[in-house]
């Protein structure tokens, strides 16, 4: 056996070191590379960024820890644009994971605390919490959004005019202008529960993994965009904030170790690959002489 | 037993034909709808102009519906009384299937929940039965009933503005949970990228093929590809090509495959409306 066909059987033990270290170096390092603004991505943000002012989006946040990695990035450029521009907008948690709300509250209270101390909770934003129900709730929240949720996270009614005064707006479907779905993988049921009924707009922030099921509702335009992965939250970030120095968010921070991640598994396969033909060779040289 | 399945045949067929009808039988009786512009509102009656061009006075009376049709074009339900002049619309007797909708939709909401207080019944009674017989690591199923105690008491503190709850909700979710779910889905990408160095090889034309898209885009998806053909003209940057891949070839993939799946969705959703499904619940068919 040469050196060249031991590459295919290296310890797994090496390759988890070198993924963890090629994960690691751009966390102590600073490295700064350029970020690729995909079609899908600006789609969405120019949808979001077209707000009426006497409209609301309403973000459907049903990630937790697990996808937190993917999803609080795609959460954070989106709320960070939309505190920005001071469009209204609420949260809710529908059907996946009843920890979806604390996660949402915890990325938009750090936004608030950091850049935009004036936006108030009930003026600006409001966080319904979290419900059960698919597409039955969906068809509820779009004919009248207190037939499924009768309070907010906080226990306040919707009926509030003090603690809610954006809630004494928005009564149905025809209050919100756009619904963001941000998930591992969104139920696909928003579109045609809600955009083939009212036409309502809808955009989906997912896992990297799963985005390759959604493609095929942009090209139809059923959905109006997507932010993929970090991939997705860093170009948004790249969106709002053409300075890099100014960009913060967790996507940014992620798309570098992610490349060099993505880098160490390539050349992993490559060697793998490279081992396996020199074996080949050395077989049929062996098989040859015999 | 028999009586128990034909009951639970029954209910299912029965769930399964309201959603059925309320999905194909429209909202109006068909024969008796009224569809055009609004003329006049009365107290009374609606005078709408048909799309023939004659003009109709329709009573209002309890089981009169109007759907407006909103600037997008999807109806939207009205009371007749606050039609305007102006407003195209489809007035008629109702076929009382979309009234109920509501209410069937909260009874499958709460039996949804309910399948949420199933699971943690069949987690009690699994685990109560390993410590009272002392089965092999019985402590693990000690850990489990003191972890589901912390965590209903946790949960009181979310929506709390301060307190000893709010704190322990605090600690629960961002200190325990959040590190311990993001440590194990982190673990995927080791398992992975183990799994793509010993099993991915050019073994053949189409695995060929595979592995060079999967590195277009792998290697799209992240800014080194931009970097290593930025020189090159813009159709031939890995992101570009990358696109085309996931927007053209992919779609048309999923297309076909999603097609295929939803057929067979519809033929198993027929066998279970029908239940005409063998499994725990049936020993045989009906």
């Amino acid at each position: 056996m040469n050196v060249l066909s031991r590459l295919q059987d290296i310890d797994r033990r090496w390759l988890y070191l070198a993924l963890a270290l090629s994960c690691l170096v751009p966390f102590l390092v600073t490295i700064r590379l350029p970020v690729y603004v995909s079609p899908e991505t600006r789609s969405l943000y120019e949808a979001i960024d077209r707000c009426p002012k006497d409209k609301v989006i309403l973000v459907d946040s049903a990630w937790d820890a697990g996808s937190l990695g993917e999803n609080w990035g795609q959460v954070e450029v989106v709320f960070d644009h939309m505190l920005r521009k001071g469009i209204k907008f609420i949260v809710i948690s529908l059907d996946i994971t009843p920890l979806g709300p604390q996660f949402a509250d915890k990325v938009i209270s750090k936004l608030v605390k950091t850049k935009y101390p004036y936006r108030k909770y009930g003026v600006d934003w409001v966080n319904l919490g979290f419900t059960k129900g698919d597409w039955q709730a969906m068809q509820q929240i779009a004919k009248d959004i207190r037939r499924q949720f009768k309070r907010d996270s906080r226990g306040w009614s919707l009926d509030d005019a003090k603690h809610l005064p954006l809630m004494q707006r928005v009564h149905n479907i025809d209050d919100i202008y756009m619904i963001y779905s941000v998930t591992y993988s969104p139920m696909e049921n928003w579109i045609p529960f809600v955009h083939g009924v009212y036409g309502t707009p809808i955009g989906f922030g997912c896992a990297g993994i799963q985005s390759t099921t959604y493609y095929r509702y942009i090209l139809s335009k059923q959905l109006v965009g997507m932010l993929v992965g970090v991939r997705g939250a860093a170009e948004y970030d790249a969106l709002l904030y053409p300075n890099v120095r100014e960009r913060q968010s967790l996507g940014t921070q992620l798309i570098v170790p992610q490349a060099f991640g993505h880098t160490a598994i390539i050349v992993a396969v490559i060697l793998g690959n490279v081992g396996y033909f020199a074996a080949r060779k050395g077989e049929r040289k062996v098989g040859t002489r015999r | 037993m028999a009586t128990r399945r034909r009951l639970i045949a029954a209910v299912t067929f029965l769930a399964g034909l309201y959603y059925f009808l309320e999905f194909i039988v429209p909202p109006i009786i068909p024969w008796r709808t009224v569809q055009g512009e609004v003329v006049k509102v009365s107290s009374k009656a609606i005078v709408v102009r048909r799309t023939d061009g004659q003009i109709v006075s329709v009573p209002i009376r309890d089981n009169i519906i109007a759907y407006r049709k909103r600037p997008t074009g999807a109806p939207e339900r009205v009371e007749p009384k606050s039609l305007h002049p102006g407003d195209q619309v489809s007035i008629g007797p109702t076929t009382y299937l979309s009234d109920w909708i509501t209410d069937v939709n909260n009874f499958f909401v709460v039996l949804g929940a309910m399948a949420w207080g199933m699971g943690l019944m069949s987690l009690w009674m699994v685990h109560s039965a390993n410590i009272r017989k002392r089965k092999e690591e019985w402590y693990g199923s000690v850990l489990f009933f003191v972890a589901v105690a912390i965590g209903v008491v946790a949960g009181l503190g979310y929506g709390a503005e301060s307190g000893v709850l709010k704190r322990l909700n605090d600690v629960v979710v961002n200190d325990v949970l959040r590190p311990m779910g993001s440590t194990v889905f982190s673990l995927l990408a080791f398992y992975m990228a183990s799994a793509a160095y010993r099993s991915f090889r050019l073994k053949s034309r189409e695995a060929i093929l595979m592995m060079g898209s999967a590195f277009i885009v792998m290697l799209g998806q992240i800014p080194i590809g931009l970097w290593l053909t930025h020189r090159l003209p813009e159709p031939l940057w890995l992101p570009v090509m990358s696109q085309w891949i996931l927007y053209i070839a992919n779609s048309a993939a999923v297309r076909g495959m999603w097609f295929g799946m939803m057929l067979g969705a519809i033929a198993v959703g027929l066998r279970f409306w029908l239940s005409l499904e063998r499994g725990a619940f049936f020993g045989k068919e009906l």
